[in-house]
């Protein structure tokens, strides 16, 4: 053990010394520097955003109590209202954006009918969105692998094609022992960029120090582990220097770039999810039909979901608050179908990418990261949940003074229910969840160590 | 120089390497353009349906009161451009659909992006992500060892000492590469093509022809840099390993990471502001209380030129002109923050058109996308001709129901014309993106040049 701790001290120094292989870490590090900094600025937007919620909501209230002043029907209120909900960005979004870019950080809701305003998006640049987001994430999942394999691929047919095998040979026991120091080396150098980078999000972004983090490192690290059995396998089976060049380019494309753009294609076209334009379009035609549609009607249909009204006495004046909002209400019921179908086909496409993530490591990478930082599909579609209750609660509150015809006045706004924005408890995640990769790894480490067994020099 | 090139490119198609990665790249290309054109047939049939399904409800409204129909509104769908098949651009990152109604202007609805997965974020697979990204590795991995290869072998000297002029070795490696690589970047022009030709209306034939053949140019314009760049590394470097590291890297920062830093850097510099603030900004000048003052003074001056005293007794139907009033007032404002809001983007995007000058992959990103139909730009066109035809919707609504008093005629919903998005044509589509397409040429001459310059250092 001691001669191999040696061995790898030699290798540490050799590593150090090579000009590529300080340009390659250094460049890594720089990278992920700038993409600290590209998602701190991404998220403190969102939070800035979502703080100036309260302030955009008293101005708009002032407003209403000006043009409502001293007292208007509650409808009327509730109509010119609008309420903030808001998603507060996890704090380890800043490590991995997901799809924070995308989804809004925060959305206004109306009494209206709701499925109209849930799948608004935040506004955004559609050039800069369609790259992707530049986090640490990225550069874990696609730079890191990159640099490995760049410092790696060439661990024997360096010397082989210069004839210094046998030479370096001398210095270990055994081939596989020089192989394996000179491997991990490699590795720990990576890793290392990787565990400062970490740190100093932890200490520059001042990112909670808790069970969280530490899985998301580890599941970065899995991933690196993932690679560096895959620049074992490389390193361990091409002869030549040009040949293993050759084939970690090949590799690391193939793997970053063309297998998960690939696997998108196939998705989108397996789970076509036509449904979100078509959901959209119905419920405006169903709410807007019901302009045109006999009010008993409405109401009829309306009791059916919100039997506590059903002894309201029949509207026979050309518009009341109480038909306009159960018209709404209507609108919502007819295309709660549809939406229960959307949220699933968009459930089974996000299941679908789950599994296919078995096979390319830097997507199931991808997935495990967004995960840990709370940014994935499942927490936007939680938050698009709470919406939904807190829609619930504003008609809880303003529809008994509706269908009691109430007017109110300034004083009577502090009793509108507000938003409570929850904030998703960090979780290190399961064993389960990381099967794939863990798998991926042990049987490409097999692979690796059989193949190192048959090297000749 | 023939010589070389008949040379060079018979060796490149002896490669079994080469011929094994140019037939991936193909299948590739192929199988993204398929898929695209599948892609493309039924966004435009879902939005063909749709609009069909929104113009028959307009017209079969029956009796019903000009100004309930417009607060009814309807959708207006921008079907995909036929180029979407070979580059979707930002399509995905869109609405493709605006919901036009009285009183205000929508933002466009429902972004397909939004339903993504994970997988999303690596970038959607079409022939353009191959020819901006993967095309130029393939060209790389072909000719980092043209000249430093020879050097190591020794066989350069003898090509020298044999007196073949330097600059006809480099031209017939050069066009040797071009025939290679033109078998690579065919099935894309064909592809271009033949999308421009199958899925164009009669009318707009023309125009995507043009725009195909200008597209599968600008891919070649990009690649004959890449192919210069890599010629002139190779005869400048010690070695070929150090040309491959060196073009390697120039690819990585280039093609992977420069654009994503341009955006960072545009949206630092040129803040998008936050859809809450949009809303609320304009919600509250909307509301603003001087509008009923201003109404006021136009309703006193209508009753004065009628030589009436009370609304009642005006001949017209007074609630169509003040509808149409408040629509004016608003479509100032609307006109005001809008454009406010697409000049931040447009600023963002310019930006990213002066990164080109580090690297040819965002000029060749603009320029395919604007060609494609589907950049920013062209997205913008879009909304400001929906926008328009709900202006003129409600100026025709709102004279109608001037016009209605003492009538009891239902109006006729035909008078409204239906949505038809006709998309800018080829010169106006590429005016924004003029810089790009300089800059790109500009990458080609400077790599030539460079490579001109580099073949000082083959006798060293």
């Amino acid at each position: 053990m001691n001669a191999f701790f040696h061995l790898c001290r030699w290798e540490v120094r050799r590593l150090l010394r090579t000009g590529t292989a300080r340009a390659t870490l250094g460049l890594l590090f720089v990278a992920g520097l700038l993409a600290l900094g590209a998602a701190d600025r991404e998220i403190d937007r969102q939070a800035r955003e979502i703080a100036s919620l309260d302030a955009h909501y008293a101005s708009a209230l002032a407003v209403v109590a000006e043009h409502h002043a001293p007292r208007a029907h509650a409808g009327e209120i509730a109509y010119y209202t609008f309420f903030p909900t808001d998603h507060p960005a996890p704090a380890l979004a800043k490590l991995s954006l997901g799809l924070r870019d995308l989804v809004p950080a925060a959305v206004w809701v109306r009494l209206l009918g709701l499925e109209g305003q849930l799948y608004s998006s935040a506004i955004g640049n559609p050039a800069i969105q369609a790259l992707g987001p530049f986090d640490l994430a990225f550069v874990v999942c696609a730079l890191a692998p990159l640099a490995l394999l760049l410092l790696a691929h060439d661990l024997l047919s360096r010397d082989r094609d210069h004839g210094l095998l046998p030479l370096a040979l001398t210095q270990a026991a055994s081939l596989p022992r020089l192989f394996a120091a000179r491997l991990l080396v490699r590795a720990a150098a990576v890793a290392a960029v990787c565990v400062a980078l970490w740190v100093i999000a932890l200490l520059w972004l001042a990112l909670p120090f808790n069970l969280a983090a530490l899985a998301w490192l580890a599941d970065a690290l899995l991933h690196l582990a993932c690679w560096t059995a895959i620049a074992g396998l490389i390193a361990a089976t091409c002869r030549s220097l040009s040949a293993s060049l050759a084939t970690a380019g090949t590799v690391w494309v193939g793997a970053v770039v063309v297998l998960p753009a690939l696997l998108n294609l196939a998705v989108a076209t397996a789970y076509p999810v036509p449904e979100g334009l078509a959901l959209t379009v119905r419920q405006r035609q169903e709410t807007h039909a019901g302009w045109d549609r006999p009010k008993p009607e409405t109401f009829a249909q309306f009791f059916r979901t919100h039997p506590e009204w059903r002894d309201t006495a029949p509207v026979t004046v050309r518009f009341a608050w109480k038909w306009y909002y159960a018209m709404h209400q209507v609108g919502d019921t007819s295309v709660a179908a549809d939406a229960a179908t959307y949220r699933a086909h968009l459930l089974a496409r996000a299941a679908a990418t789950e599994r296919l993530a078995w096979f390319v490591p830097p997507v199931a990478a991808q997935l495990l990261l967004s995960r840990r930082a709370g940014t994935d599909l499942e927490s936007h579609l939680a938050y698009l949940d709470r919406i939904r209750a807190y829609h619930a609660q504003l008609q809880d509150h303003f529809l008994p003074l509706v269908f009691a015809e109430r007017e109110i006045t300034s004083a009577d706004y502090a009793a509108f229910p507000r938003f409570r924005p929850v904030f998703s408890p960090a979780s290190a995640g399961t064993a389960l969840e990381r099967l794939p990769l863990l798998l991926a790894t042990f049987a490409l480490a097999a692979l690796s160590l059989r193949a190192v067994r048959r090297v000749t020099p | 120089m023939l010589p070389v090139a008949r040379h060079t490119f018979t060796e490149l198609s002896r490669d079994g390497r080469f011929r094994l990665t140019a037939a991936l790249l193909v299948v590739l290309t192929v199988v993204a353009g398929l898929a695209g054109w599948q892609q493309v047939r039924a966004l435009r049939a879902e939005a063909a349906a749709a609009a069909a399904g929104e113009r028959g409800r307009w017209l079969n409204q029956g009796d019903k009161n000009p100004h309930s129909a417009a607060h009814y509104g309807i959708y207006a769908f921008k079907e995909p451009r036929p180029l979407a098949v070979v580059d979707p651009g930002v399509q995905a990152y869109l609405g493709s659909t605006v919901y036009l109604e009285a009183h205000k202007q929508n933002e466009p609805l429902y972004r397909p992006a939004q339903d993504g997965t994970a997988l999303q974020r690596f970038g959607d697979l079409s022939p353009a992500l191959v020819g901006q990204a993967l095309l130029p590795l393939l060209v790389i991995l072909l000719g980092f060892a043209a000249f430093a290869g020879e050097r190591e072998r020794g066989t350069l000297r003898q090509l020298l000492a044999l007196g073949v002029h330097p600059v006809d070795l480099l031209l017939g490696k050069a066009l040797g590469f071009t025939a290679a690589l033109a078998l690579v970047l065919a099935p894309l022009a064909v592809l271009g093509i033949a999308a421009a030709a199958v899925l164009a209306p009669a009318g707009q034939r023309t125009d995507e022809l043009l725009r195909a053949v200008t597209w599968a140019a600008a891919y070649a314009v990009y690649l004959g840099a890449f192919l210069f760049l890599t010629l002139a590394v190779s005869a400048l470097a010690r070695s070929p390993r150090t040309a491959l590291v060196a073009l390697l890297a120039f690819w990585l920062v280039g093609v992977v990471a420069l654009p994503r830093a341009l955006s960072d850097l545009g949206r630092t510099l040129h803040p998008t502001p936050s859809s809450i603030a949009f809303r609320t900004e304009l919600e509250a000048a909307l509301g603003d209380p001087h509008g009923r003052e201003t109404l006021e003074a136009q309703r006193v001056a209508i009753l004065k030129q009628y030589g009436v005293t009370k609304t009642q007794d005006l001949p017209v139907n007074w609630s169509g002109i003040a509808l149409q009033f408040g629509e004016e007032r608003a479509n100032g404002l609307f006109d005001r923050f809008y454009q406010n809001l697409w000049s931040t983007l447009v600023a963002q995007d310019r930006i990213f058109q002066l990164g080109a000058l580090l690297s040819p992959a965002p000029a060749l990103q603009l320029v395919s996308q604007a060609l494609a139909g589907n950049d920013t730009a062209q997205h913008f066109a879009f909304l400001t001709q929906a926008e328009h035809h709900r202006r003129e919707m409600q100026r025709t609504l709102n004279g109608a129901l001037r016009d209605s008093k003492g009538s009891t005629a239902a109006f006729a919903w035909g008078k409204i014309p239906p949505f038809v998005f006709s998309p800018p044509p080829f010169a106006t589509a590429l005016a924004p993106v003029t810089l790009s397409l300089a800059l790109l040429v500009a990458w080609f001459a400077f790599t030539a040049l460079l490579a001109l310059a580099s073949l000082r250092r083959l006798r060293a």
